[in-house]
């Protein structure tokens, strides 16, 4: 939780985004949530060659 | 009274649209103020189409099919000369919208008349409507619950009916939670299937629009009505309208059902698991089956929703924290935070969960689960045990319906409901562009009696 509290702070600063230490925390909470989520899908092993996204075409 | 019951009676002049407008904008005036469903009547504008109507038929004109048939809007849809809310404060200074959203212009167009636009969590993004700005939309059923979201004032409109129908999104469940919730049917048809042009985003890939109506013949008449190709809408697709009212009186002949198990057993009450067994049997179900890696579709569900919502309201965000939905707020940044890989890896969990439910679908026509994993909670919870875990009750509200949407299946979802027991729904879930099966499946449970929408009397 530290470090994802940390992560909050730094990447709340790129975006340049004025948030106050409690909100900085609760959305810490959130993306801690998320963290749980997103290991689910890490651990998951699928082909190289499975697209993350529906192939880009130049003109419709 | 079904749709083509008072256009004939429009017609043969034992009912005028002008009466029928009238007597619902009092119904709603005596009535609404308990359930909270309306931010927005639009009174003079269903007066015009009223008498539009009525001048059509005094002349001998015909009448289109959706004559006289009221209906309200999720606030996220556009309606000419109206700021378009989508639940938010902040949206309340803008601009009203120079047109009718696709849909809503469609309805139009068939002779519906727009009673009013409707409650909503603030941008989509809840299961609840509890909107702190516009105060919580309360379930017809009981009011001291929730009506489900986030387009439960859609749910709750249609339940008490002070309309014969409204419109609503679906990103995760926000068509199905409240037609669970408030006991009316609902369809989220495929991705791409309905125009979202005039529909305030939410999550790009994942929204759905649709309607929520008294039964499944509604259902048909109102998705045949709003199909078609939109050029003001990338991912709607390029399909002529596809009739399946004609389909409803083959039932469920020759469809091959089952009923899923395992993680929408286990994530359901008693009472959701029995609802999706007797939808089964009722539909001759064949076999109960187990989809693969459901947990981690609806884990990816969630990445995406937070990624690309968050990206969408990060701009507002940084300026206006403050005015915000405090229930939102910060679910939307710690989305617009998250690292990209996780955001890329769950898009190729979706194409590979995609390729196997596709797998499915050649040995199944409809798959039947619950739609919610509990009925209605009360307003204000935020703890809910579930078969024995403590869990966040908001997002678990949709556990059962992620997973489908996340990969832009076509779902009915069908009010079930026990003597003394409030309302749930079941999903009836298809294969992509089979809104037909889906459909055909929830007039069967509808016919039988199995199915069950009891609208709440003044």
């Amino acid at each position: 939780m530290n470090d994802i509290k940390s992560y909050v702070v730094q990447a709340a600063a790129l975006q340049e985004l004025a948030l106050d230490t409690a909100a900085l925390e609760r959305i810490a909470t959130v993306l801690t949530r998320n963290a749980e989520m997103a290991r689910l899908l890490a651990g998951f092993e699928m082909d190289e060659s499975q697209e993350p996204a529906a192939v880009f075409r130049a003109a419709v | 009274m079904s749709f083509a019951d008072r256009r004939e009676a429009i017609l043969a002049g034992t009912l005028s649209a002008v009466d029928i407008v009238e007597g619902s904008l009092q119904g709603i005036s005596r009535r609404d103020e308990q359930y909270n469903c309306f931010t927005r009547i639009t009174a003079t504008r269903a007066r015009k189409e009223a008498r539009h109507l009525d001048a059509l038929r005094a002349r001998g004109a015909p009448l289109p099919p959706l004559a006289g048939a009221t209906f309200a809007v999720k606030n996220l849809f556009d309606v000419e000369g109206e700021v378009t809310l989508a639940g938010s404060r902040l949206n309340a200074a803008r601009a009203p919208a120079a047109r009718d959203a696709t849909v809503v212009a469609r309805l139009r167009d068939a002779g519906a008349i727009l009673l009013g636009a409707v409650n909503m969590d603030p941008y989509a993004y809840g299961f609840t409507t509890e909107n702190t700005f516009y105060g919580p939309t309360r379930n017809p059923h009981d009011t001291t619950r929730t009506s489900g979201g986030s387009s439960g004032g859609s749910g709750a409109v249609v339940a008490a009916g002070l309309v014969d129908f409204s419109l609503g999104s679906d990103t995760n469940g926000s068509i199905r939670v409240p037609s669970s919730f408030c006991g009316v049917y609902g369809l989220k048809p495929t991705y791409g299937r309905l125009p979202r042009t005039g529909a305030y985003p939410f999550v790009h890939s994942l929204d759905h629009v649709g309607p929520l109506a008294h039964d499944a013949c509604d259902l048909a008449a109102l998705y045949e009505i709003m199909q078609g190709p939109d050029a003001g809408d990338p991912a709607c697709a390029q399909r002529a309208p596809e009739l399946v009212q004609r389909e409803l009186v083959k039932a469920v002949a020759g469809l091959r059902v089952a009923r899923l198990t395992g993680y929408f057993d286990r994530w359901a009450t008693a009472p959701a698991q029995a609802a999706s067994r007797r939808a089964a049997s009722a539909l001759g179900a064949r076999a109960e089956i187990e989809l693969p890696e459901v947990e981690r579709a609806r884990a990816a569900a969630f990445l995406i929703t937070a990624a690309e919502g968050g990206a969408l309201h990060l701009p507002t965000l940084s300026r206006h924290y403050e005015e915000f939905e405090p229930l939102t707020r910060d679910r939307l940044l710690a989305g617009a935070l998250q690292p990209g890989t996780w955001y890329l890896q769950a898009q190729r969990l979706r194409a590979w969960f995609r390729e196997r439910i596709a797998q499915v679908f050649r040995d199944y026509d409809v798959l039947v689960a619950p739609a919610t994993p509990f009925p209605a909670t009360p307003l204000g919870e935020d703890w809910i045990d579930l078969n024995g875990q403590r869990l966040p009750l908001r997002p678990s509200v949709g556990l059962l319906t992620q997973p489908l949407s996340f990969i832009g299946l076509p779902v009915a979802a069908v009010p079930m409901r026990e003597d003394g027991e409030l309302p749930m729904a079941v999903q009836l879930i298809c294969a992509p562009w089979r809104e037909d099966n889906c459909l055909r499946a929830a007039a069967a449970l509808q016919s039988a009696a199995v199915a069950r929408c009891d609208r709440v009397g003044p």
